[in-house]
């Protein structure tokens, strides 16, 4: 990627030594904005041209709109609506969003109990995997019946789904400190909430933070096929009334909006995790 | 002594006085690191004990009176150099008070008064040493234990390095017990080299470095210093041949 | 063609007339026919099975391969062409017509009344739709236009009934999450008192609401250039629900082949739920199958009263009569 002229500059200055840099903030933010459109642009182009595609495919091949709508049309019917796509979204998104939070928190408190104990470690391990490979459809209805048409039996699913990857990755996390720290810790006579806290807690960031890569977007899609078995509100509904109505259009535009939310949210994910990680290997690089 | 069959160690008798500047040196394996780690109580040894200044290690420990530092300086990447140095004295102070100017003091006795807010990752493997001694330091112990601190450091920052800790010891006075593989520098820095055998470790001598201090660069031509030198090379030798268990340590001369 | 091709030919045709005495057959015509669910006992389904089991396709010239849709794709198989006939609820039709316009053509009506239905336990003490009031309806999806006509005709005032997308499991009913459950009446009334629960139905069309059930669709292309094709299946399915009147328990054995697995007295609940709601004065006089104008009229009125239609059509394109008038012969099904 080229370097921008500022970023050469910053090269120049005095306390650009080799082994010394510059602390954190100024160049820090300029490469977390150079990195986001690094992100952008070229998978902005790579939609671009799909579009493009897509349109000419439909036009050409004359496909009929009840089976798959050209962009041009889903965009219409997406810009032509932004209030009624938004606003389900943003359900989607709070169900999502308090589901993965749930989820992370339960998973961590397992993971962090898993790691002072292996005989805890062998009990919910396979339990964890078990509810893992519980497909969905089998306990929506269930979660329907006993936690009611609201949000709940949405938030739960997203809860579910976001569990299993951020218990693993903290199980992991909290036991893969760095054994020199460990040692430098015992030395001190460190309590073992100490080395919890102030050891073992931040040495799993990144692992936790990996989990969340993959635990962000999944919670998403928990809460919309959660949308799908009861309730009126969020793109899940959307999507399964446009379905029976052939509503291809509306469709496609709710999977679109899906997709704006799945990717402002990884953005954001990667924000806070660059911002937190900061000193972290994967950042240095 | 992890409960594994390895013998680290046989019998070592080993005694250090108040202030002085001991060095133990010896072959890959030979259980430095492991006396190192039964001195300060990081390891129980399956007989014998360990004194303090009549006080066992693990109550030293407490204490604060113990200060380590190893070959990897195992700074914590997420927190600055001054919140590094301070670790020591955080970490379960409830028997000891925190003392939050020892921390200035001390980055500026290791020549680090710039970069208090620097993370790890921005500095330098020496610089990231001196950090490790000022957090040892900080708490003012009156041991400290050093296991190839320097080990991991190039060869010239490593020279540089080894006066730079004489100056702060001879500024604080303290009781250090130093790991190294460099005949140079265990001749160079303590008042006496300790030489252990290969495994399992025993002492095989004790040499006195009467050499006047502050010990400079130019002292390593001169001849009193390659003669010590020597006569630590021909005890490593020694060491190395041994094979049998037969009593304790040879008379150093 | 070779030469050699054609002396191989002549020889074929020579030794078969030689062996058989016979006339070769006539090769059949391939149908694609699916199913709009899993196997089971819906009355378009049973009437393929039989003349499928029966060998009336065959009678007929027809080699029917019969699919099942999995999840909803049947529509959509209809238009590629890979499929040649399925089912669809005449609302279904109906709508579908109306937006997006696709071009598909009803050409015979099973279900002369609705399958939608709703229930209620009977313990509940509910005895008319008066008594939603102040209770929970749950629906499928979207509120239904059959349940609006009911509270409209029956002047129940919709506001004080609380209502709520309740998903496809019945035992949100059982379980007392809902007071009121929207159904399919050869379906979950059985599989509720299976439960163990005695339950209360209603049907809208108790309520003069004109609804109509399950029919067989092709695409307007299929009904116009391969008309005979569509005529021969309609002539056998047809004869496959006059043997499943006489013979339930026979037809029961044919399903049971298709679903096995499936409870066999479900399944029979299901096949004369749909036999009755199959009959009426209408279809007595000329045909099960039989539909009229005024049938498809008043359920267009209707579902566009209720914004059930997103927009107004034609709605004599989403139906045709013709080949049940030339299998018909004044109510009795022309054979062969």
């Amino acid at each position: 990627m080229e370097r921008s002229a500022r970023q050469q500059r910053a090269e120049h200055l005095p306390g650009h030594e080799p082994g010394v840099t510059r602390a954190a903030s100024g160049r820090l933010r300029l490469s977390i904005r150079l990195a986001a459109l690094g992100y952008l642009v070229p998978a902005a182009m790579a939609a671009l041209v799909l579009m493009v595609g897509w349109e000419l495919w439909v036009r050409l091949a004359d496909v009929p709109v009840y089976i798959v709508p050209g962009p041009l049309k889903v965009l219409r019917r997406l810009f032509g609506d932004v209030g009624f796509f938004a606003g389900h979204g943003a359900t989607t998104l709070m169900e999502a969003g308090a589901g993965f939070l749930l989820g992370s928190l339960v998973a961590v408190i397992a993971a962090t109990l898993m790691a002072h104990s292996r005989l805890l470690e062998r009990i919910l391990l396979p339990l964890a995997v078990v509810v893992k490979v519980t497909p969905i459809v089998a306990i929506a209805p269930l979660f329907v019946i006993w936690f009611g048409f609201g949000s709940a039996p949405k938030i739960l699913i997203a809860a579910i789904i976001t569990f299993f990857p951020v218990m693993v990755n903290a199980n992991v996390g909290l036991r893969a400190v760095d054994p020199g720290s460990l040692d430098l810790f015992k030395s001190l006579h460190a309590s073992k909430t100490e080395i919890l806290l102030k050891l073992r807690a931040p040495s799993s960031l990144p692992y936790l933070f990996a989990a969340f890569r993959i635990a962000v977007p999944l919670s998403v899609i928990g809460a919309v096929v959660g949308e799908w078995f009861t309730g009126d509100q969020g793109l899940g509904s959307v999507i399964i009334v446009a379905h029976n109505d052939l509503d291809t259009p509306t469709l496609f535009a709710a999977i679109f909006s899906l997709a704006i939310i799945g990717v402002s949210l990884t953005l954001a994910t990667f924000y806070v995790e660059k911002r937190t990680l900061f000193w972290h290997n994967s950042f240095l690089a | 002594m992890d409960g594994t069959a390895l013998t680290a160690l046989a019998e070592v008798d080993f005694a250090a006085r108040r202030g002085e500047f001991v060095s133990v040196i010896g072959p890959s394996g030979g259980g430095k690191t492991t006396l190192l780690k039964v001195i300060g109580g990081l390891l129980q040894p399956t007989s014998g004990n360990v004194a303090i200044d009549g006080s066992r290690p693990e109550d030293a420990q407490l204490l604060k009176r113990i200060g380590f530092v190893f070959q990897e300086p195992a700074l914590l990447p997420w927190k600055t150099v001054t919140q590094n140095v301070r670790l020591s004295m955080e970490i379960n102070h409830g028997k000891t008070p925190l003392d939050m100017g020892a921390t200035g003091r001390l980055i500026e006795t290791v020549g680090l008064d710039q970069f208090g807010d620097y993370y790890p990752h921005q500095l330098s493997g020496g610089m990231r040493q001196r950090v490790a001694f000022a957090r040892a330091l900080v708490t003012d112990p009156e041991v400290l234990l050093m296991d190839e601190p320097l080990g991991s450091l190039d060869e010239i920052t490593r020279t540089s390095m080894r006066y730079e800790l004489l100056k702060v010891w001879e500024a604080l006075p303290k009781t250090i017990v130093l790991v190294t593989h460099s005949i140079t520098e265990a001749v160079m820095m303590s008042d006496r080299v300790v030489v252990l055998s290969s495994r399992p470790g025993r002492v095989v001598g004790e040499i006195s470095i009467g050499l006047p201090r502050p010990r400079e660069e130019a002292l390593e031509r001169a001849p009193e210093f390659l003669e010590l030198v020597d006569r630590v090379k021909e005890l490593l030798a020694l060491g190395a041949k041994r094979t049998t268990t037969a009593g304790g340590a040879l008379a150093g001369s | 063609m070779t030469r050699a091709a054609v002396v191989l030919t002549a020889l074929v045709a020579m030794a078969a007339v030689a062996c058989g005495g016979e006339e070769p057959d006539p090769a059949l015509d391939h149908v694609v026919f699916m199913a709009g669910f899993k196997a089971q006992a819906n009355l378009p389904f049973v009437a393929a099975y039989v003349a499928q089991e029966k060998g009336y396709f065959e009678t007929q010239g027809l080699d029917v391969e019969i699919r099942h849709a999995s999840s909803g794709e049947h529509l959509k198989l209809l238009l590629s062409g890979d499929v040649d006939i399925t089912t669809a609820a005449a609302t279904s039709v109906l709508k579908r017509r109306s937006d997006p316009e696709i071009p598909v053509v009803a050409f015979v009506l099973f279900g002369q009344r609705g399958q939608q239905a709703y229930v209620s336990l009977s313990d509940s003490g509910m005895s008319t739709p008066d008594d939603w009031e102040g209770k929970t309806f749950g629906y499928k999806i979207s509120v239904p236009p059959d349940y609006l006509a009911v509270l409209k005709s029956s002047g129940v005032d919709r506001s004080l009934i609380t209502e709520v997308n309740a998903g496809f499991d019945p035992r949100i009913l059982t379980e007392g999450r809902v007071d009121v459950l929207a159904v399919f009446n050869s379906n979950e009334p059985d599989t509720i008192r299976r439960l163990g629960f005695e339950v209360t139905t209603w049907e809208p069309e108790d309520f003069g609401v004109p609804n109509l059930g399950l029919t067989y669709i092709a695409t307007e292309q299929t009904a116009g250039e391969r008309g005979d094709l569509v005529q021969r299946f309609l002539k056998a399915t047809l004869k496959g629900v006059e043997f499943a009147v006489a013979n339930v328990e026979e037809t029961l054995d044919i399903v049971l082949e298709y679903a096995p697995g499936a409870d066999r007295d479900h399944q029979r609940f299901m096949l004369e739920t749909e036999l009755a709601d199959a009959r009426s004065d209408l279809t007595g006089q000329n045909g099960i199958g039989w539909m009229t104008d005024g049938q498809w009229m008043a359920l267009y009125d209707y579902l566009l009263d209720f914004d059930a239609l997103p927009n107004p059509f034609d709605y004599k394109e989403a139906f045709t009569d013709n080949f049940l008038r030339r299998v018909y012969d004044k109510g009795e099904l022309s054979w062969p």
